[in-house]
């Protein structure tokens, strides 16, 4: 199957990790992926911020490029820039001519946030065909975050109160997704730099319901949640009184993991917060 | 907070825009669009944060958190450079621009910031060279129609 993609400017840097499982299991899946030649930056919080019509048009020129590929789905890993993709193409096609200096190309391909990608029936089958190491005994909460399934007109999202993506497809590796209620709960990634206090507060309280409901992991597909939740576990335990760590795993990394995929311990060593004890103690961990 | 986001709609109804355009709220708000999702009439409040931040930064009026307006700011002058944001000088470049760094250093817990920088570049997550793009002019052009705004603002406070 060959699909467009659009991987982001993250992707390009601080979640390299993220980056490398996604190809590592698209091979597995026998999923092409045809990168957006020229793609740009999203504009992501700072353009919707402060200047909304170039958060709009950034993205329209994106989609435009894209419309030129002749694949009819588009994966975005990253939940901040599927949202602004999934924006533009609702305002553009909604108010475009009087407020925009844009059109969009009428062949436009469906904009999939990666995760209800591999969420679907048949990725899931294709998903369970390839499993050679089940990821039994391991226990996770999954944690979506807010911009994959909010706000709902824009996401089309219809589960965004208690989405399932990523428990089908944990529960489909042979792991337990424990139910919890913090799975949307904002973990304030857009404040991380500049008020780490606020983000002390919040993820603080997404880890002490995660260690209450028993949780060995928190499994994500935002790499901004990713690294929130995964590098100041230290310093928001002391805030706290107490002490977190829990690995922080990309979902895809996971899948990566029950594949047997080359390169999982690449990109599980770009951590911050130790991945590999728990597997070990799992035995889900076999040291190359 | 120093606004609930219901007093912000409230403010705005009755006209009240030196309030709203000068609160915390709309910066500190994390755009999490909860609120827009949940809210029984309908009112996307997230938006509306969002369009009161452009107003307020348009009308030049000092941002009560200003290294998040440092932030936003010196994220889309790097969109601009390079068409795509490049991490490994946009997080230094913020951390010196909206004083944090300094904040860091009085607080003496720069060495902490430093070495998880250290960690991250040792695990390969900043690029040395950033990757840019053909359509750079077209970023540029898209992203220069509002007039670039000194950044002047007050000390910045919690709250
Ligand atoms: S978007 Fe989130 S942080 Fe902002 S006002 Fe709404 S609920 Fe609060």
């Amino acid at each position: 199957m060959k699909v467009t993609y659009y991987p982001g400017c993250s992707l390009e840097g601080t979640a390299k990790d993220y980056a490398e499982s996604i190809l590592g299991i698209c091979l597995s899946l026998d999923i092409q992926l045809e990168e957006i030649p020229d793609w740009n930056c999203c504009g992501a919080t700072a353009a919707h911020s402060i200047d909304h019509r170039a958060g709009i048009e950034l993205a329209g020129r994106t989609l435009n490029l894209a419309a030129r590929l002749p694949h009819s789905d588009m994966l975005v890993p990253c939940p901040m820039c599927f949202n602004r993709l999934k924006t533009a193409a609702w305002t553009l096609n909604h108010d475009s001519s009087s407020r925009y200096d844009m059109h969009l190309e009428a062949s436009l391909p469906k904009i999939w946030d990666l995760a209800n990608f591999l969420a679907s029936d048949p990725m899931l089958k294709t998903t369970a065909k390839n499993i050679s190491k089940p990821l039994e005994g391991l226990k996770v909460v999954s944690y979506y975050g807010c911009m994959a399934n909010r706000p709902p007109e824009i996401t089309e999202a219809t589960d965004f109160e208690n989405p399932q993506a990523l428990d089908r497809i944990i529960q489909n590796l042979g792991a337990t997704a424990i139910p919890w209620p913090y799975k949307t709960d904002c973990c304030g990634a857009s404040q991380v730099l500049s008020r780490p206090d606020i983000v002390s507060r919040l993820v603080g309280k997404l880890y002490d319901m995660a260690q209450r409901v028993g949780a060995q992991a928190i499994v994500v597909s935002c790499q901004m949640c990713q690294a929130n939740l995964d590098m100041h576990q230290e310093k928001i335990g002391a805030d706290w009184g107490k002490r977190f760590s829990f690995p922080v795993y990309y979902f895809t990394e996971l899948i990566g993991l029950a594949h047997d995929v080359a390169g999982v311990e690449k990109w599980l060593s770009r951590h911050i917060t130790d991945p590999f004890s728990l597997l070990k103690r799992l035995n889900l961990w076999n040291s190359p | 907070m120093d606004l609930y986001p219901d007093e912000v709609i409230r403010l705005v109804i009755i006209g009240q825009p030196q309030t709203v355009l000068s609160c915390h709220t709309i910066w500190v708000c994390a755009a999490c669009e909860t609120c827009t999702t949940r809210c029984p009439n309908d009112v996307k409040i997230a938006e509306l944060m969002d369009c009161l931040k452009e107003m307020a930064v348009q009308k030049s009026i000092p941002c009560p958190q200003p290294q998040i307006l440092t932030l936003h700011d010196g994220f889309l002058k790097n969109v601009k450079r390079w068409g795509r944001v490049f991490e490994t000088t946009f997080l230094p470049q913020y951390l010196l621009r909206s004083g944090e760094f300094l904040r860091l250093w009085r607080a003496r817990t720069w060495r902490d910031e430093m070495k998880l920088g250290w960690q991250m570049s040792r695990k390969g997550r900043f690029p040395m060279l950033p990757k840019t793009i053909r359509g750079k002019k077209e970023v540029r052009k898209i992203l220069g129609r509002h007039k670039q705004k000194k950044l002047n603002s007050p000390r910045s406070q919690s709250k």
